[in-house]
């Protein structure tokens, strides 16, 4: 049991900001499924929680859905087909969008394997990204599409491409004053592929020992134009395997090139042995998803 | 093949039922308490509160091994709302476990992480829990022991210098030499044309009740305590619970009360340290004294099935007959003796008696280490010695170049034959389950190995079981008592010694008694877990309770019946048996219309409230099975019936990744008669589900004594989403000392799973996995070192 803390409610990113700003020791959270882990563990000890919950306009999937309050923030931001989400949107909001499906299937995948449902149902895809696990579903997923997240802080608002947020385990480039308000998805263009694969002992409520995701955009001559090849649990954060990516960039998409952008990215990834899965496993495995992921996208039929 | 006909029994006297005949017993009726806990209206422990209630918190020592120098709970006691501080100093000692090898709270030294050192009772869990922190030990470390193996080495520190009767000890191994020897192991040596050797290894796992320990201790003033527990026992944990109330020096009585529990799988077997700290507590601050388990303490501090290592070596003659059967098992026993060190004496069940071989020796030793103590898990040492033989079974056919289906078809168990051991199953369904699989499996026919344009291979395995399915006599008593009694307006209670711990015992009790009576079963309530109502039972282990305690509730439903009969003839004015009862309505065989049919309230109430009766209908029967304890050389016949069963699975393996996914399941289970087909796929379906988990993915992980995954992250139990397609086919054999027919089914279910699984993987991609959990990462290790190629 936690010592008592205060909970509070700001009804605004200002007031949130406000708040974080003037009380030291001040944790945002939104689903808190992970903040409420760690503190029951005796692993954080934050003085306050600032709920991001009932803070208007921060839940949402633009263009797909909108918030009933929503003042039209996003028009022309993403660009056609781009996507906005909203930090507090949560798992199951991305789940339950076929829109996100069909435009993004590697970030409505990876979102809509992360606990059970009912973690899903109030664990929010801005929480995922600021908890900063190296296992992190849902920023495997956007790592693929390049997306950037949108941070309110004193100072007004500043972005920040995904894939320089994270600094280590649980660290990131958010100051402790900000919040992550939005993640920005670019339109990822005609021709996109993309899957996120996620490998587990077992089928629900797991973390994974591996998280892969591959994207692939082919130009008009079928030849690859931007790959994508991003992991989790395979370096101290969620990230990309740019070499990998540079094997397959300006290539004619074979099973055999995928194969190479495997044993690439296996050769380059940082896995260790941990009680939790060994490191040859783990490499071995990159070696061998990739090119499946890569397969399961569509890309190569 | 008839070389042991000599020894068959003489066919039994089969009772002549026709299915028709029944009303209740043998239909899909669902669980008495399924719409209270669907509307999460059933009372566990965890929703009682009671006036004036404090809340209990431990403090587990932090240390492996290692002496306490002092304890000083001086700022514990300063913490507002804290009422009492225990430590072993400031309370009476009291010693637990068969072997009274453990007291409660630890007073000179620590021997695992989960060693009570002090307690607390306080009037919120915060301030209980903030008062735990502010408790400083010191400790003086001492060299811990970790694996059977470092504790049996020459000079190795001893854990336990001193028995509990303070006779030194010289090493740690447990004084409980379990050794067991039929028909003459030289001679099977010597008929044998083809034997196999293997060793195989077994995690611990838990239990992973849902609903965690807990209990709530309260004296009365004048000193009786009533205690609402979650036990499997309640009768033996009254005893024990008298027995420190003794210690205590409180001279009052004690009742047990167990609300709604939310899993046993028989980790509620024995009496826990915690359930005596409540007591002590609630004793010293004359308040009654809560405490519940998280997770964490679940998992670390109760005491799951333990470490084991076995080495088997079966051999076989030229026709493919077992010859002999040789096992040496290691158990890692942990730090204290509970039931976990008696579980060598239901390995040695399948070690003599599942399949047919005369010449066996078992012999098995547990160790004290500094790990967590073991107890009692569904199948006690069942599944791990089956997942021994079973796999074993296949090497040997492979090398005696017998398909495994066939081999197991030679070796199958019969009916009416004495096993080496003593036991006489005199009903026993092994082979109508062998062929029933295989035939629901497409077995024959099957195509294992590579599926072609796939990394993936697929396989079939199967693997038996036999378990007790009729009582087990441990105790001197393998009893149950049962009350009834019936109200003039026809409502049946039935108070049970027996527990129901989600099973369904109260749905199948709820059966046999309205089977009996001719009432509707709605009509009938089962009441258990309360001892100042409910008479002695031996506790709900060993898969007795719809044997044991259904005997005895369908003979002292007889009883009732017959009292009713009588009085109802008397009223009818017709002969006894001329009087029949079913569903609700008394039937008399007369020619008065009037008289032919009549509601049972209406006779009942005319009983009772009428001048010519005056009479209410109840009885009490304790029904004690007529099995023996084991002889000091283990042999005998413990159980008045025995369950078999065998299990088929087909599976697909990725050869690239490792992983394991089960495609199809088809158990059979020889249960002698289905009181409820439903309960019965449930039973199959869960224990199969526990045993994938432990052939797969559950495995408690230690570092030096301390658990590293004492959470569901962690700690892979699986979920409905891992749910594989199950066939249960019951196989009815009707016995005849069974409670119409039939017998004991809680365990079995979770029993070849492992060897099943392990003997589909070779019949997938020819690799033998020896060591559970079978993880992605050793089965795709095995598969390199098969093609030899190593790890990086």
């Amino acid at each position: 049991m936690a010592a008592a803390l205060d909970y509070l409610r700001p009804a605004s990113v200002a007031e949130a900001l406000s708040l974080l700003s003037t009380i030291e020791g001040a944790q945002p959270v939104a689903g808190a499924t992970d903040v409420w882990v760690g503190i029951r563990s005796k692993k954080h000890s934050p003085k306050a929680l600032v709920s991001l919950k009932n803070i208007p306009n921060l839940r949402f999937i633009l263009p797909d859905r909108e918030t009933d309050a929503y003042e039209g923030r996003a028009e022309g931001v993403t660009g056609d087909s781009g996507v906005l989400l909203g930090a507090a949107t949560t798992h199951g909001d991305v789940e339950d969008s076929a829109w996100m499906k069909t435009h993004f299937p590697a970030v409505h995948q990876a979102c809509s394997g992360v606990g059970s449902r009912q973690v899903r149902n109030v664990a929010t895809v801005g929480g995922n990204i600021c908890n900063a696990a190296p296992c992190a579903d849902s920023a495997v997923g956007l790592l693929l599409y390049d997306a950037t997240l949108v941070i309110a802080g004193p100072a007004g608002e500043r972005e920040l491409p995904l894939s320089e947020f994270f600094v280590g385990p649980g660290e990131t480039r958010l100051g402790p004053a900000e919040i992550l308000k939005e993640v920005k998805v670019p339109n990822p263009g005609p021709r996109t592929y993309a899957w996120y694969w996620k490998h587990t002992r077992r089928k629900g409520v797991e973390l994974p020992l591996l998280g892969v995701g591959a994207r692939v955009t082919l130009d008009a001559d079928g030849m690859v134009e931007k790959a994508r090849v991003s992991l989790g649990v395979c370096a101290p954060m969620p990230t990309r395997s740019y070499e990998a990516e540079k094997v397959l960039e300006g290539q004619k998409l074979t099973a055999e090139l995928a194969a190479e952008a495997g044993e690439v990215a296996a050769a380059n990834a940082l896995v260790r042995d941990t009680w939790r899965g060994r490191g040859w496993y783990r490499r071995e495995m990159v070696r061998v998803l990739v090119p499946r992921v890569i397969k399961l996208s569509g890309a190569l039929s | 093949m008839t070389r042991k006909e000599e020894r068959l029994l003489p066919e039994v006297e089969r009772a002549v039922r026709a299915p028709e005949e029944l009303v209740v017993v043998g239909k899909r009726i669902p669980k008495s308490d399924a719409l209270y806990k669907v509307l999460g209206q059933a009372q566990y422990i965890y929703d009682m509160q009671l006036p004036g209630m404090l809340y209990g918190k431990i403090l587990w020592s932090e240390r492996a091994h290692a002496k306490i120098i002092s304890i000083d709970t001086s700022e514990a006691e300063k913490v507002p709302g804290v009422r009492a501080v225990i430590t072993a100093q400031n309370t009476p000692e009291i010693r637990i476990g068969f072997m009274k090898d453990q007291p409660v709270l630890k007073k000179d030294k620590v021997r695992s992480f989960r060693d009570e050192v002090a307690a607390v009772a306080a009037t919120s869990w915060e301030a209980a829990e903030e008062a735990i922190s502010r408790i400083k030990v010191v400790y003086e470390d001492l060299p811990g022991i970790f694996s059977p193996e470092e504790a049996m080495e020459e000079g190795a520190p001893l854990i336990h210098e001193m028995d509990a009767r303070g006779k030194e000890l010289k090493d740690n191994r447990i004084r409980l030499p379990w050794k067991l020897v039929c028909g003459d192991l030289e001679k099977g040596k010597a008929e044998a044309t083809c034997t196999v050797t293997t060793s195989y290894e077994v995690p611990a796992v838990n239990h992973c009740c849902m609903g965690t320990s807990a209990c709530i201790a309260s004296f009365d003033a004048g000193d009786n305590l009533t205690i609402y527990d979650i036990t499997q026992i309640p009768s033996l944990a009254k005893a024990d619970f008298l027995e420190a109330l003794k210690a205590m020096g409180a001279k009052g009585r004690v009742r047990v009360i167990t609300p709604t529990i939310g899993g046993g799988f028989g980790s509620k077997l024995d009496t826990y340290g915690y359930q005596y700290i409540a007591m002590l507590l609630s004793h010293r601050t004359k308040r009654p004294v809560k405490i519940v388990f998280t997770r964490e303490e679940e998992f670390f501090a109760t005491s799951p099935r333990q470490q084991a290592k076995f080495t088997i070596t079966q051999g076989c003659d030229k026709e493919g007959y077992l010859t002999f059967r040789e096992v040496n098992a290691t158990l890692d026993n942990g730090a204290y003796i509970s039931w976990g060190a008696t579980t060598p004496s239901v390995m040695m069940m399948p070690m003599s008696s599942l399949y047919r071989v005369p010449n066996i020796e078992f012999k098995s030793t547990c160790i004290y280490t500094n790990n967590t103590w073991a107890q009692a898990m569904r199948g006690y040492g069942n599944p791990q010695a089956t997942f021994a033989i079973d796999c074993n079974m296949d090497e040997l056919a492979e090398k005696a170049g017998i398909d495994p289906v066939e081999f197991r078809r030679r070796n199958a168990n019969i009916p009416g034959e004495e096993t080496p051991q003593g036991f006489l199953p005199r009903t026993c369904g092994h082979r109508e389950c062998l062929e029933a699989v295989v035939e629901k499996m497409g077995y024959e026919g099957r195509q294992s190995g590579i599926v072609e344009g796939t990394p993936k291979a697929r396989g079939m395995g199967v693997a038996s079981l036999i378990h007790v399915g009729g009582g087990a006599k441990i105790y001197r008593s393998d009893g149950c008592a049962t009350s009834i009694k019936i109200d003039d307006d026809g409502w049946v209670d039935v108070f049970s010694g027996s527990q129901d711990i989600g099973q369904g015992l109260d749905t199948v009790l709820r059966q046999i008694v309205a089977e009996v009576l001719g009432f509707k079963p709605e009509k009938v309530k089962i009441h258990v877990g309360d001892t100042d109502t409910c008479g002695w039972d031996a506790g709900c282990h060993a898969s007795r309770s719809t044997f044991v305690a259904g005997n005895s509730a369908k003979v002292c439903a007889e009883i009732v019946r017959a009292q009713m009969v009588a009085n109802f003839a008397a009223q009818l004015e017709v002969a006894e048996d001329a009087i029949s009862i079913t569903e609700g309505e008394v039937l008399a065989q007369t020619d008065d219309p009037d008289k032919q049919v009549t509601k049972v309230e209406r006779l009942l109430r005319r009983a009772h409230m009428t001048g010519r009766g005056n009479t209410m209908f109840m009885a009490s029967n304790f029904w004690e099975p007529n099995n023996k304890l084991l002889a000091g050389d283990f042999h005998g016949n413990f159980s008045m019936a025995y369950t078999y069963g065998v299990h088929g699975v087909e599976l697909e393996v990725d050869t690239e990744t490792g992983q394991v996914d089960v495609i199809n399941y088809v158990a059979a289970h020889d249960i002698g008669k289905a009181i409820n087909p439903m309960l019965l796929d449930g039973q199959a379906y869960g224990g199969i589900m526990q045993g994938i988990g432990y052939a797969l993915t559950e495995e408690m992980l230690f570092d030096k004594g301390k658990l590293l995954n004492p959470n569901f992250r962690d700690y892979k139990i699986l979920t409905c989403l891992d749910v594989v397609p199950i066939e249960a086919i019951i196989v009815e054999t009707d016995d005849p000392e069974g409670p119409f027919g039939a017998k004991g089914v809680g365990e079995p279910g979770l029993v070849p799973v492992a060897p099943a699984i392990a003997n589909a993987i070779y019949d997938a991609v020819g690799i033998r996995l020896r060591r559970l959990p079978m993880t992605p990462d050793r089965v795709l290790e095995a598969l390199w070192a098969k093609a030899g190629k190593a790890i990086a």
